[in-house]
């Protein structure tokens, strides 16, 4: 039996995931497109722990939305906020 | 506000992924992974901590530490040995830079409130990091999860406290270098030790060798008798605390860097 739940639940967290991406990309204020990045690493985050490699999860729970954004925001502190269109 | 090309794009996108997974799936291009385990993953969770075939153990019920530092170990520190040089490399663009108290920023900080938020957070970050990185051999985790967890503790002081503070408080470019060095050579160590106590008594032992194997039967023992018996999986424990003090030291001193004022910076590059 395929576990529908489990399979949807990885659906629509992914599917949450790609919306973020998207976000992320087409936003011009890079501040908040880092902050949709990170809402997409959050994301990725559920769906590593629904596919069940907890080993995955921590690390990319502390790169992925603690230290890249970080790295991101001070890019942008030291460059431009808003980007050309 | 929500613009009509907007709407199509990302409708677009949704249809081009529905399709494509539907095509993956139904044509066997890629077929749903199975829900029994495969062979592989069987054999790593028979042996991994049985220790009636103990030529094949671990000696610790993660498999996944297991595999990153036993049975794949050389893999594992070849790659610390990459970042170790990534972050050398990084380092040397700024090597004349001289973090002082004085040359740091003004250091205000933000205001009282998150201030106090952070001094709890901040004195809890590493203790999780720490019990990521020890357990390493018993849960999900290890030093390299440990250590990257670590490295949001500084990163938030410096953004609510300010890079004046954190120099203040010791946090130097050599100290971190040091620490970050003495964790790679740990790990250096701890990946001939047992070669090199084997070959004082004559025995074949292979490097990064953690449990004794019947054709060379030198090893960490897997349990030790500290206070209570306790599982320590022979180097796995070692290695683990090693990484983390590695990946730990070595992203908190990027980031200690890459805050540094930029006026510093380009007085660096005008001197060269």
């Amino acid at each position: 039996m395929i576990p529908i739940l489990h399979l949807s639940l990885i659906s629509i967290v992914l599917t949450l995931g790609m919306v973020f991406a998207y976000l992320a990309i087409s936003e011009r204020d890079l501040l908040k497109a880092i902050v949709y990045s990170a809402g997409q690493a959050a994301m990725y985050v559920i769906a590593f722990y629904l596919l069940m490699a907890p080993d995955i999860v921590l690390a990319y729970a502390a790169v992925g939305v603690g230290v890249y954004s970080a790295v991101m925001i001070i890019a942008v502190k030291k460059t431009e906020r808003y980007e050309k269109p | 506000m929500v613009k009509l090309k907007d709407v199509c794009i990302g409708l677009s996108l949704a249809v081009v992924a529905a399709i494509v997974s539907y095509l993956i799936i139904s044509y066997n291009i890629a077929s749903v992974a199975p829900e029994a385990n495969r062979p592989l993953a069987n054999m790593f969770l028979e042996n991994v901590f049985n220790s009636e075939k103990w030529w094949l153990w671990a000696g610790s019920p993660e498999a996944v530490t297991s595999i990153l530092w036993d049975y794949r170990g050389i893999d594992t520190v070849y790659e610390t040995a990459v970042f170790f040089l990534a972050i050398i490399a990084s380092i040397a663009l700024v090597r004349t830079l001289k973090l002082t108290p004085e040359t740091s920023g003004r250091g205000f900080g933000l205001t009282v409130i998150a201030k106090t938020v952070t001094n709890i957070v901040f004195a809890s970050i590493p203790i999780v990091a720490y019990s990521i990185a020890v357990h390493g051999h018993l849960t999900p985790g290890g030093g390299f999860q440990g250590g990257s967890a670590f490295a949001v503790a500084p990163l938030l002081a410096i953004s609510v406290f300010s890079l004046r503070v954190i120099v203040m408080r010791g946090w130097s470019k050599d100290r971190l270098l040091a620490l970050r060095t003495t964790g790679l050579l740990l790990i250096g160590l701890i990946a001939i030790i047992v070669v090199a106590l084997s070959a004082l008594k004559g025995i074949i032992a292979y490097v990064m060798q953690n449990q004794p194997k019947p054709w060379a039967p030198a090893g960490l023992s897997a349990i030790v008798d500290f206070i209570n018996p306790t599982l320590i999986s022979g180097t796995l424990f070692w290695l683990n605390i090693s990484e983390f003090l590695a990946v730990g030291a070595g992203l908190s001193l990027v980031f200690v860097l890459l805050v540094s004022p930029t006026k510093m910076l380009d007085v660096e590059v005008e001197e060269k």
